[in-house]
């Protein structure tokens, strides 16, 4: 099996032109890297199937043991059809939120990736017979007894993979307040550090994720049954027939039994439950929000935009304080503060914004801190950006003549007051345009912290676009809004910057 | 009034002042003059501390510091703040706050530093303004001013906190001639008012009208020192003529004078 890493999705460093080259190929071509039908898979020697590596255990994900390969009970049955076909397997890198829009565009033959076989699924594309049958597993922490069943979960706080079936079951139940993650070990992480009631999973994914964490345990028995599918374009209907020709075939020799027993996925029901598939409905939960009314979206958009201004406004005034504090320690401090500001902003600039994110989030736990994500979201971007704004203001004050300080100094002023009176004012000037430039950069920023479970307005509209496919007019309404915002702030720091003028010729 | 022994100042190993020495009275006016890079601005800038210097000593106004002590102390900063309250600077490229008025430029350290009121020093910061002929330029920016106003701005700034001494590095090389007569004016008014003053000037007519004394700086140290009116026109030391004679380059017997090896020629002659 070969690890072809984002191939479509991400081109690999090439450059602007051949990135506009390949675009209008795939759009004059469409269907160059997918074959319709079995016989041109078979005529290729090779078929393709999309999947995401990434967080995929035990689907598909790179072996702790070797990285570079690829494994996973989809992995194994990948190699079945292969052998059955009598051809090779390749499996494609794609993002899970974007496996159907890439499947659309030809990326690959076809989706076996723990795809759901539900109405909205079955609107995007056409659906294989079912290779597994998942159910919902509730986890909680070892010593909680009070949550055994689905209706246990109203009024507790409880994790969830983002846009999953699970996060769909407890939108659509209502009364749970949901918190959604990026990956499936940090709902396992945040069990164990307290900040969750419970967990809902899949059933393998908790058998993988949960299962190794000594302090969780499986509360009551799985529900919410719902099967797996392979999801193939709707006009090919033909290769459609030959997957479930030859699932068929897996289910009956007891191929996909095997390959279920070694990933320790597979129960005695699941059986009959599998052969019955079609006479006995699935439990299916729509995606929040597949079906609402623009101004819904609009308002469900307006409100997480609300959270995003909120925290980069309070993030921006952390950042802009403490890197005032951090530039003056810089520029007059006493030489430990000198170096530690120094190494501060070195280091704070140095590292990526994200896994500062994880480690407030996540990795403060480990020493006792358990942080709130708002106060992690806060703390991170402003910490971060206050190594800029360190900056910032060093280059201004520096830009302010000696002469301006030697003046003030000798007036009898102390240096404090200098900086105060003299230095500082003519600084801020000059510093205002690059600070609200980075405001505004902060303001996109603030969508990282959608990795620590904040909902804000990017977040939200992943969340919107996943169930409703709509990217394109919810993208539209979401950069609206991004820009509605962040004009008028712009605006403001022009005027700000007039105000503080004062070259009045 | 002020008293400078065996200063030493070096700059990565360069000796700009060379165990300098001088003193000054009450009410004299003195002027420094020399060629670029003789020293005479460090000696100024060490003068209210804006340069520490290594060894040596400066007393003004009663208040001495000693390059031996601690710079760190209390008391020396105490010192150095007593010190740059005695002492008003007037700076070649005047150096006004230009976010600020005419009037919050003069008005700025009173509040801060003496703690005035308001009001007060408003009467106080116009009082300045009006002796220097800006009255009705107060509340002006530095931007909006002629470089010759600016520098009446600073000197009324730097009079406003009341100082003992008034130190002036060049204050005029920055300026247009036509504008140079009226900050000149103002230092001469100054002068016959009985401040004490240390001037940096290329103006050595001026130098020569208000000064009761004239320092000839070399190479950091002192090359000549007299009454203004003998050492401009008997200077004793060649380098001394060869310098004077080098301001007077319109007088065309300035280049014969600079050639004669000792002080055969007076220096009267070049006054025309």
């Amino acid at each position: 099996m070969e690890y072809m890493s984002r191939r479509v999705e991400k081109f690999p460093g090439g450059c602007f032109a051949a990135a506009l080259l390949l675009l209008s190929l795939a759009a004059a071509f469409p269907d160059l890297a997918r074959a319709a039908t079995l016989g041109e898979i078979k005529a290729r020697g090779v078929f393709r199937w999309g999947a995401d590596a990434e967080g995929g255990a035990p689907y598909v994900f790179p072996d702790p043991k070797d990285p570079d390969k690829l494994i996973g009970f989809e992995v194994d049955l990948a190699a079945a059809l292969a052998a059955k076909w009598g051809v090779r397997a390749e499996m494609v890198q794609n993002n899970w939120d974007g496996l159907i829009p890439a499947l659309g565009r030809g990326s690959y033959d076809f989706i076996m990736n723990g795809l759901e076989i539900t109405p909205e699924h079955l609107k995007q594309v056409a659906m294989s017979r079912p290779y597994y049958i998942y159910s919902q597993q509730i986890v909680t922490a070892k010593d909680r007894n009070d949550i055994k069943a689905q209706e246990d979960l109203k009024g507790k706080k409880v994790g969830v993979l983002s846009a999953s079936m699970s996060h769909r079951l407890l939108e659509k139940m209502g009364g749970v307040t949901v918190v959604a993650y990026a990956g499936n070990s940090e709902p396992c992480r945040d069990l164990k550090n307290g900040r969750l009631d419970a967990s809902l999973m899949d059933f393998p994914i908790a058998l993988y994720y949960a299962k190794p964490f000594p302090e969780l345990k499986f509360s009551g028995e799985p529900f919410a049954f719902g099967y797996y599918g392979i999801g193939v374009p709707k006009k090919d209907e033909a290769l459609l027939k030959e997957i479930n020709l030859a699932l068929d075939a897996l289910l009956a020799e007891g191929k996909l039994k095997a390959i279920y027993k070694k990933w320790g996925m597979w129960e005695e029901s699941m059986g009959p439950k599998m052969k019955r598939y079609g006479k006995e409905d699935s439990t299916v939960a729509e995606a929040p929000g597949s079906n609402l009314p623009w101004g819904k979206y609009l308002l469900l958009l307006l409100k997480s935009a609300l959270v995003t201004v909120e925290l980069s406004v309070i993030s921006m005034v952390l950042a802009a304080g403490l890197g005032l504090a951090l530039a003056l320690a810089r520029l007059f401090g006493a030489a430990p503060l000198r170096w530690l500001s120094t190494a501060y902003v070195e280091v704070v600039r140095g590292t990526p914004l994200l896994i500062q994110l994880y480690i407030l989030y996540y990795g403060l736990p480990n020493v006792g801190i358990k942080l709130s994500a708002f106060i992690a979201a806060i703390l991170g971007l402003g910490m971060n950006y206050a190594a800029y704004e360190a900056e910032n203001y060093r280059a201004g004050i520096q830009a302010i003549p000696r002469g301006q300080m030697e003046a003030a100094l000798s007036l009898g002023m102390t240096r404090l007051q200098a900086v105060r009176h003299v230095v500082l004012p003519q600084a801020m000037r000059i510093v205002i345009p690059p600070i609200s430039n980075d405001f505004i950069a902060l303001f996109k920023d603030s969508s990282l912290v959608s990795v620590i479970t904040m909902v804000e307005l990017t977040k939200m509209y992943g969340m919107l676009a996943n169930s409703t496919y709509n990217y394109m007019g919810l993208g539209l309404l979401t950069a609206a809004i991004y820009f509605g915002l962040s004009y008028p702030a712009s605006l403001a720091a022009r005027h700000l910057e007039k105000k503080l003028a004062y070259d009045h010729r | 009034m002020i008293i400078v022994k065996d200063l030493v100042k070096s700059y990565k190993g360069h000796r700009v002042l060379d165990g300098i020495g001088m003193g000054q009275a009450r009410g004299e006016k003195v002027v420094l003059i020399g060629p670029s890079g003789c020293g005479k601005t460090t000696l100024l800038r060490c003068l209210n501390q804006l340069e520490v210097f290594d060894s040596g000593k400066i007393s003004v106004a009663g208040v001495t510091l000693d390059a031996a002590a601690d710079h760190h102390s209390r008391a020396w900063k105490q010192s150095r703040h007593e010190l740059r309250m005695r002492i008003g600077m007037v700076f070649q490229s005047f150096n006004l706050f230009p976010h600020m008025t005419a009037l919050e430029n003069v008005t700025l350290a009173p509040v801060r530093v003496k703690g005035l009121h308001a009001a007060e020093a408003k009467r106080l910061g116009m009082e300045f303004l009006e002796k220097v002929g800006l009255g009705g330029k107060a509340g002006f920016y530095p931007s909006q001013l002629s470089g010759g106003q600016q520098q009446r701005v600073a000197i009324a700034r730097a009079l406003a906190m009341k100082p003992e001494v008034m130190l002036f590095d060049e204050p005029t090389s920055a300026l247009d001639p036509e504008v140079k007569e009226d900050v000149l004016g103002v230092m001469r008014k100054l002068a016959y008012e009985g401040m004490t003053m240390l001037v940096i000037t290329h103006e050595i007519s001026f130098a020569r009208d208000i000064a009761d004394r004239i320092i000839f700086m070399e190479a950091g140290k002192v090359v000549e020192a007299g009454p203004a009116r003998e050492l401009c026109s008997h200077p004793k030391e060649p380098r001394t003529i060869e310098f004077l004679s080098k301001l007077l380059p319109r007088n065309p017997r300035a280049k014969a004078a600079a050639d004669v090896p000792d002080n055969q020629l007076s220096l009267e002659d070049l006054w025309g």
